[in-house]
């Protein structure tokens, strides 16, 4: 995995969130698939929005969890990469 | 029994169709055109399978487009907060309408290709669509619709695979399914004509294997290998009445697609009940549910929570029984079928296809 963090993610087109009506948990809607995204994972994907890159995103969970900074980065930084992977995620290093 | 909670549901809002693909999953018995239910009756379901969970919808057919209430299904569906995939085979599909059905919220389009070349694409739709299905990829990718590949392989296209990537590629696909023919119904009935040797299922898998990581990122690559060559059963359906539907034209609620091939089996209709009621009480979604059902050697097999026996309608059409192990498990007291017909299309001359193609009032011959 390459460094990402000055990569600036957006959620593919073909990728949408929304709230499950049963649970509550965010999910992630793509064709032929769902994933449902856990607290943290949750909060990370809400901030993709095309303007905050990794860093910035990893900065401000730390910030809201109180968390050890490089781990909260390293984190971040696999979940998107890992949705990346999956085509999920638009993410440029 | 204990209903779970479905994710998908598959809308066969018609079974007309342009093309006479003789691998269609459609029935042998195709509902006619005046027994399709109305947008109104589909509007209801969708909203009815929002309450009950179910997350997404594919928009199916036959060919959907052909239904004259596919923009306001598209919108219930979207309205009812579901993941709406138009599956399609593009026949229709132009700018336009695209622009439609955006509007009315569908979220990505699945567009078949029978092959890469029109020469041979066209030969196995029976009709001339390759180009129209090119122009409709490119209409979707211009106005920013997403769209996937679909391609059903079989003995005669297999070897083309990547030529069918890359096709899908430079038409900016975001996925391509490449599928073996999954052999029920039409397909069932030209089975000897469609499963690939296992050499050839082999080095397509390859193939795609090695492109889906070149491609990981920008082009998701699936590849279903023929489950004839498996020595364990697909976990088909995640299990019976577990995570999906499917309604026909006419209403009527499957465990699966193909589940019409199970003799015997009543399906309740979403013109008398409620899909609540069908999905958790019917006889049909409760037969096969969790692993009461199951014989030997399934019962006190460990895997049976893997892939819960397999496939009951594979079991039905090849062993002649519903309520067995999947024939393709090798531990299946009916394994030799499968190696039989296996050993019967490896021995068979290489010719034209002898296949049946699709059609509204001829039957398929079983077998030659």
């Amino acid at each position: 995995m390459p460094s990402i963090e000055n990569g600036v993610p957006r959620l593919a087109a073909h990728a949408r969130l929304r709230d499950d009506p049963l649970t509550g948990a965010l999910l992630l809607l793509y064709p032929e698939g769902v994933l449902e995204l856990d607290e943290i994972a949750a909060e990370i994907v809400r901030r993709c929005d095309g303007q905050r890159t990794v860093g910035a995103i990893a900065g401000e969970l730390a910030e809201a969890f109180e968390g050890e900074g490089e781990e909260i980065a390293r984190d971040v930084a696999e979940c998107l990469w890992d949705l990346r992977e999956r085509g999920l995620m638009q993410l440029d290093p | 029994m204990n209903a779970g909670r479905p994710y998908g549901l598959l809308a066969e809002l018609t079974h007309r169709c342009p093309l006479h693909c003789p691998y269609c999953s459609n029935p042998l018995e195709l509902v006619r055109r005046g027994d399709e239910l109305a947008a109104g009756e589909w509007v209801r379901v969708l909203k009815e399978a929002a309450e009950l969970g179910v997350l997404q919808a594919g928009i199916s057919g036959g060919e959907p487009l052909l239904h004259p209430g596919l923009l306001e299904i598209v919108a219930a569906a979207r309205d009812a907060g579901l993941y709406t995939n138009l599956i399609t085979s593009a026949a229709g599909l132009d700018a336009a309408l695209i622009k439609e059905l955006m509007t009315a919220g569908l979220d990505t389009v699945q567009i078949s290709f029978q092959a890469d070349t029109a020469a041979q694409a066209d030969e196995i739709a029976g009709a001339r669509m390759h180009e129209r299905k090119i122009a409709a990829a490119e209409a979707a990718r211009a106005a920013g619709l997403p769209w996937s590949a679909n391609v059903v392989l079989h003995r005669r296209n297999i070897e083309r695979i990547g030529e069918m990537i890359a096709l899908a590629e430079g038409l900016g696909a975001i996925r391509i399914e490449l599928a073996n023919t999954q052999l029920y119904g039409w397909a069932f009935a030209n089975r000897r004509e469609l499963l690939p040797t296992r050499e050839q299922a082999v080095r397509a898998e390859e193939v795609a294997r090695r492109e889906a990581v070149r491609l990981a990122g920008r082009m998701q690559v699936i590849y279903v290998l023929p489950d004839y060559y498996e020595t364990r059963p697909k976990p088909c359906l995640h299990g019976w009445g577990s995570r999906g539907m499917t309604i026909n034209p006419r209403g009527e609620v499957l465990p699966c697609q193909v589940a019409g091939a199970i003799p015997g089996l009543q399906f309740e209709n979403v013109r008398s009940r409620s899909l609540r009621e069908i999905w958790q009480s019917s006889e049909a979604f409760n037969r096969f549910r969790g692993t009461e059902w199951m014989p030997e050697p399934c019962r006190s097999c460990e895997f049976k929570e893997v892939d819960f026996g397999g496939c009951r309608c594979q079991a039905a059409l090849i062993a002649g029984n519903a309520a067995t192990a999947d024939p393709v498990c090798e531990f299946s007291p009916h394994r030799a079928l499968v190696d039989g017909l296996i050993a019967e299309i490896e021995a068979m001359p290489a010719g034209p296809p002898g296949w049946n193609f699709r059609r509204e009032t001829v039957l398929p011959v079983a077998g030659r």
